[in-house]
């Protein structure tokens, strides 16, 4: 098309070359300052012997509370004694702080020496209660267990009755022989000397408030688990007590990965940034590059990242290079059928799946066939609906044993009573069959796409020459259709290979293995097992980005302009007496392809034995149905992926809507980066990207978004977010410019036009994008399957899981669900788009 | 080589007609063009022609053989047609060479022949040397020329083109005029020929059909369209004309408004309708109509005038500059009538209006 959007000379105020540098520059120190400090924190934190970095931020707390504690509860209470009790009390506590500080450090012998010259080094107003506040820390943190049933008498008592019991604790360490109040002398039992004491002194401190803890408990507790040795507890004290943890500290510290994360992200950004001023040759700052950094960075930590830590892990698994993964993983028969397999079904799946395509395409593009709309709308759904879905009703159909249709086949065949047969789903052309019958509805859109969109004329130009229909296909329609042909077998290719859902429902029972099952049996077994998954998600990774570059060669190259100018019908071809015998072949075709497998769905989700016909006594029952309404988890289930599918639809449409902003009415430098980093990642085989998202996002890099919901929302982004954005993107270069052009001369501002003309305009496409992101990631399960917790489980996990541990009519229960709120969606997107869109 | 008659073609889609009982032949080696506006059914017409479409009534006959009409209808691939698009149709696949020789592959002519028929048809359109291009490397007026060489190699009996020239600029547009004129001479070929360009249809036809909404108003040659239009709409849509309204008496018509009446010999009485054409008009001493010059562009060859004859009525005159030389705005003036289109208001009277607007 020629109607690129011209560039809005939007007028930009003129800043000094000179200043745009100087930030730039200044903001590249900034983040060199930030890769050094998060390296030192980060060094600083190796050194200190801790276990996490939130130890800092643990310390920094501490030093607070522990402070607050002194002030209000221990000198007050050192202080209701005289003179005398209180020099013997502060004696009594430093040297019960130096046999602790000894029994920490291991040292016993240097520790009288150690713990006096550290309170020296104190400033002289903190020296007094420095013990205090060393006990207040430790003893919350590793100090002599308070039962609760202590704690429960000591609770309820007066502020008099707490002052008289903290006073008779504070005089009992000095006095051996003193009377105890009666909690005390539960809980200190007959323990006696050191014991004792840390016991009373423990006592001390919880009994200062009714809640009777001295700091809050989950500090303590993430306080015990960030810092686990004892010699660095003793330096940990140290600091609580001195306070040397600045907030800053900490927080270059506890958060130094994500520190140094953030300092390359925002080097990267800035040296980009420059670039492209310099491409320029002007150095002016424009906002839109935010959102395309923006974009960048997103994409940068959440796929560049892990995709390239999968590589470099499987050429370095232990840190160094190293081909043992790949010669153990390739020599081993089990990854070789693997991959065999997978080459087969995937190659033998393009196949049929473009020769089933291109003819249904072209019938129901191009020809009279006896209702053509409704086949393309039946396609087209198939499109939308999860594919482990048709493994499951093959599986009931082909079933060697009691496939449904194996037994309708022994009957008209006569076969012996107790045979197997004639056709095993489990095996490899099982698996091509039903990746087919699943994956040709994309090879069917991408070429009805464009068949519809080719100019009826060259068809024409062709007949008048004197070709006839048949030698127009071949000469004229095909050729030109080449690139999106070989476009759509690709993306079948690329989809098959990289399917995980059909291979594990219809391959694992026959042993038929295919990379993605290989996989994620790989993950499930430990370390060795996790390096060797990356070896294999490598291989499919290549696949894929060869296909990508093959594919958009291919696109650049044979990119044909076939759109007219002059809006005519497409070219019907008179089928002529053919017309009923090809349409009654297309409804053979969607029976056995659509309706038979749904239709088993539905009557397997009603059957009490999957084994028996649904017609026999007692095997009818809707007990399934009922059950997945009203069982907690699968409604926790349906919540999440409703709401994880919600979450990734809007964000995904909200870039995908700036994106299109960007390619279409802007020839703003740099715009094409996003672009290609999305198309990037949602090439990607699902199992990759999850399986690299896993790997990195543990917190090692910086962000610890592992068992959370971001995680799954993150990687159905990555997945999905290039179906959102084609859509906007197409439907905003159908609008011509020159609609918003209008609006601007008659005055309206830029906000207003897109309110007022563009948004209305693309609105149908905007919802269209929105549903096309949420209904693959409200099913997703290959992904979902590497990634969930307990808590974050989805409707089409769940399934799965039913599937293989349950019960499969339960499965099918709510497989048909999923289909029913597939179908519902659709057909609410039909209304509001006003019938201009579904899927 | 071929003639074509059509007899009581009419075309619907679904409720919508477009065309009604087109009734006209074409004959051998005759260059026609079919004019109108846009919409008015011209192009849908000759898809007819060329078998694109089915006639919902009526039958097309190349050479008095039936290949649409009633049970026989003849693909569009059997007819022995060339024809241009407007968008040209140029496969991109395909080389220039590619393009021009398909219609005689498909015809499985020699090799030999091939090379000699579309050598020589791209010399005649003067594209010998792009003969390996692909056509995107062509501008647009090139493209047009593959098209038209893709049209003629196989030496069809009957050459369509619809509206091949709209892509192209003024100056090129003229040029190729030219050419396809002189290529129709050469070849001999019967021309149906699709424009709403009046120039166009002047310039190159042996006929013209006129249409409008459907419905053919006339059918003549450039000549006898342009002095004697059968009907206000073809005076109005081919060349420049003003229309009055006024009563006509014995030898006399008396023009509304303006008080003023025009000589007439005509047989037609009561209401009429009177369309002056800009060039019927003459400045000249003693002339029938007066009036004040309300406004005048001088275009270098021509003086282009508007005339108020008072009550709100208007004519416009395009004069020789070197006699109107001297006429100013507000000029009392006189005007000799040197002709002029003379139609019955009848019933339908307010159509002729609507049609003109």
């Amino acid at each position: 098309m020629k109607n690129k959007a011209q560039p809005k000379d939007r007028p930009t105020r003129d800043i000094e070359p000179m200043i745009v540098k100087a930030v730039l520059a200044a903001l590249f120190v900034l983040s060199v300052a930030m890769v050094l400090s998060g390296i030192t924190g980060s060094r600083s934190f190796d050194a200190s012997g801790y276990d996490q970095e939130a130890g800092y931020t643990c310390i920094y707390k501490m030093s607070g509370e522990v402070r607050d504690y002194s002030k209000a509860h221990f000198m007050p209470a050192l202080d209701t004694l005289g003179e005398q009790e209180r020099a013997d009390v502060s004696a009594k506590l430093h040297e019960m702080m130096v046999s602790y500080w000894g029994e920490l450090s291991g040292l016993a012998d240097t520790a009288q020496a150690e713990a006096d010259a550290f309170i020296a080094s104190l400033p002289e107003g903190e020296q007094a209660d420095a013990a205090a506040r060393f006990f207040t820390a430790a003893f919350a943190v590793d100090g002599p267990k308070v039962s609760s049933k202590i704690k429960k008498q000591l609770s309820p008592m007066s502020d008099a009755e707490r002052g008289e019991f903290r006073k008779a604790m504070l005089l009992a360490l000095t006095d051996e022989s003193a009377q105890l109040p009666q909690a005390a002398a539960d809980a200190v039992g007959d323990a006696q000397g050191v014991e004792r004491e840390r016991m009373l002194l423990q006592l001390f401190l919880v009994s200062a408030t009714q809640d009777n803890e001295s700091v809050p408990t989950e500090l303590a507790n993430s306080f015990k688990k960030s810092i686990r040795k004892d010699p660095a507890r003793l330096d940990a004290y140290q600091k609580t007590v001195a306070g040397s943890v600045s907030w800053v500290t900490q927080f270059t510290i506890s958060a130094s990965r994500t520190v140094i994360m953030l300092g390359i992200l925002l080097m990267l950004d800035t040296v980009l940034l420059f670039l492209l001023m310099l491409a320029d040759h002007n150095w002016q700052f424009d906002f839109k590059w935010v959102a395309i950094l923006l974009i960048i960075d997103f994409m940068l930590l959440f796929m560049m990242l892990p995709l390239l830590y999968l590589v470099v892990k499987a050429f370095f698994p232990e840190g160094s290079f190293t081909l043992e993964t790949f010669t153990r993983l390739y020599t081993y028969a089990m990854n070789l059928d693997a991959l065999k397999n997978t080459l087969i079904a995937a190659t033998a799946t393009m196949i049929l799946g473009t020769l089933l395509a291109f003819p249904l395409a072209w019938l129901v593009g191009r020809t009279n066939l006896y209702g053509r709309k409704f086949f393309r709308s039946l396609f087209v759904l198939t499109y939308m609906v999860p594919p482990y879905l048709g493994a499951m009703a093959w599986l009931r159909l082909l079933n060697p044993n009691v496939g449904t249709l194996n037994v309708v086949f022994r009957t008209l065949l006569n076969m012996p009573e107790g045979s197997t047969g004639p056709i095993n789903i489990y095996s490899l052309g099982g698996l091509i069959w039903v990746l087919t019958t699943f994956y040709y509805p994309y090879a069917f859109i991408t070429i009805s796409r464009a068949m519809e969109k080719m100019d009826p004329t060259l068809e024409e130009a062709s007949r008048i020459s004197g070709a006839s229909p048949l030698k127009t296909l071949f000469t004229v329609t095909l050729p030109m259709m080449t690139p999106s042909l070989i476009a759509g077998a690709l993306l079948v290719f690329v989809c098959a290979a990289s399917c995980y859902g059909i291979p594990s429902i219809i391959g694992a029972p026959g042993k038929v293995h295919t990379v993605t099952t290989r996989i994620i049996e790989y993950y499930g077994l430990g370390t060795q097992g996790i390096n060797d998954a990356t070896g294999l998600a490598v291989f499919l990774m290549v696949i894929a980005v060869v296909v990508l570059y093959v594919s958009d060669v291919v696109m650049a190259k044979r990119q044909y302009i076939t759109v007219s100018g002059k809006s005519t019908r497409p070219n019907i071809v008179d089928l002529g007496r053919w017309r009923l015998p090809i349409t009654l072949g297309v409804v053979a075709f969607a029976v056995v392809v659509i309706l038979i497998p749904f239709a088993t769905i539905l009557t397997t989700s009603f059957k009490v034995d999957v084994g028996k016909s649904l017609f026999d006594p007692g095997n009818f029952t809707i007990g399934q149905w009922t059950l997945i309404f009203s069982r907690e988890e699968t409604l926790m289930c349906l919540k999440n992926s409703l709401i994880f599918g919600a979450v990734t639809a809007t964000i995904g449409i909200f870039i995908a809507c700036v994106m299109s902003y960007l390619l279409q009415r802007t020839r703003i430098r740099g715009r094409k980066l996003p672009d290609f980093m999305i198309t990037l990642g949602s090439g990607m085989p699902s199992v990759v990207i999850a399986l690299g998202l896993i790997m990195t996002m543990k917190g090692d890099f910086g962000v610890n978004i592992y068992n959370t919901a971001y995680i799954m929302i993150v990687a159905y982004l990555i997945k999905y977010l290039m179906m959102g954005m084609r859509t906007v993107v197409s439907a905003m270069s159908q609008i011509h410019v020159s609609l918003e052009e209008c609006s601007q001369i008659s005055g309206a501002s830029w906000t207003r036009t897109m309110v007022r003309i563009t948004g209305p305009l693309i609105f149908p496409s905007i919802a269209a994008g929105w549903f096309l992101i949420f209904i693959p990631s409200f099913y997703e399960l290959s992904m979902t399957t590497l990634l969930y917790s307990n808590t974050t489980k989805t409707i089409g996990f769940q399934l799965y899981e039913y599937w293989t541990y349950t019960s499969q009519p339960q499965a099918c229960a709510m497989a048909f669900g999923i289909l029913m709120i597939v179908v519902a969606l659709n057909f609410l997107l039909n209304k509001l788009t006003k019938g201009e869109f579904s899927i | 080589m071929a003639s074509v008659k059509i007899q009581g073609v009419t075309k619907a889609f679904g409720s919508a007609v477009v065309l009604e009982t087109f009734d006209a032949t074409f004959e051998n080696g005759e260059f026609v063009t079919l004019l109108g506006p846009s919409g008015c059914g011209k192009t849908t017409m000759l898809r007819i022609i060329a078998g694109f479409e089915k006639p919902t009534a009526g039958s097309v006959s190349f050479d008095d053989k039936v290949v649409s009409g009633g049970k026989v209808f003849l693909p569009p691939e059997k007819r022995d047609i060339g024809m241009v698009f407007q968008s040209y149709a140029v496969w991109p696949h395909m080389t220039v060479y590619d393009n021009v020789a398909y219609p005689l592959q498909i015809k499985k002519v020699g090799k030999q022949t091939i090379k000699q028929k579309v050598d020589r048809v791209l010399a005649a359109v003067h594209l010998s040397q792009y003969a390996e291009r692909i056509p995107s490397q062509l501008s647009g007026g090139q493209q047009q020329r593959v098209a038209l060489a893709r049209a003629l190699v196989a030496s069809p009996a009957l050459l369509l083109l619809d509206e091949p020239l709209s892509n192209l600029d003024a100056k090129l547009r003229e040029s190729m005029r030219f050419e396809i004129k002189e290529i129709q001479k050469d070849y001999g070929i019967t021309v149906v020929y699709v424009t709403h360009d009046q120039t166009e249809a002047m310039a190159m036809s042996d006929r013209i059909v006129v249409i409008n909404r459907g419905v053919i108003q006339q059918i003549g040659s450039p000549k006898e369209i342009y002095t004697n239009p059968s009907n206000p709409f073809v005076a109005d849509f081919v060349g420049k004309i003003e229309f009055l309204e006024g009563t006509a008496k014995d030898g006399v018509i008396e023009l509304d408004g303006c008080g003023q009446s025009l000589h007439y010999d005509g047989a037609l009485r009561g209401r009429v309708l009177v369309g002056i054409r800009p060039e019927q008009l003459q400045f000249a001493e003693g002339g029938e109509l007066h009036g004040t010059v309300k406004s005048h562009f001088y275009l270098g060859d021509v003086n282009d005038c508007r005339i108020d004859l008072g009550g709100g009525k208007e004519v416009r005159i395009i004069a020789d500059p070197f006699e109107s030389a001297d006429v100013k705005a507000g000029m009392q003036v006189s005007l000799r009538v040197r002709g002029c289109h003379v139609y019955a208001m009848d019933e339908g009277a307010e159509d002729f209006r609507k049609i003109l607007t």
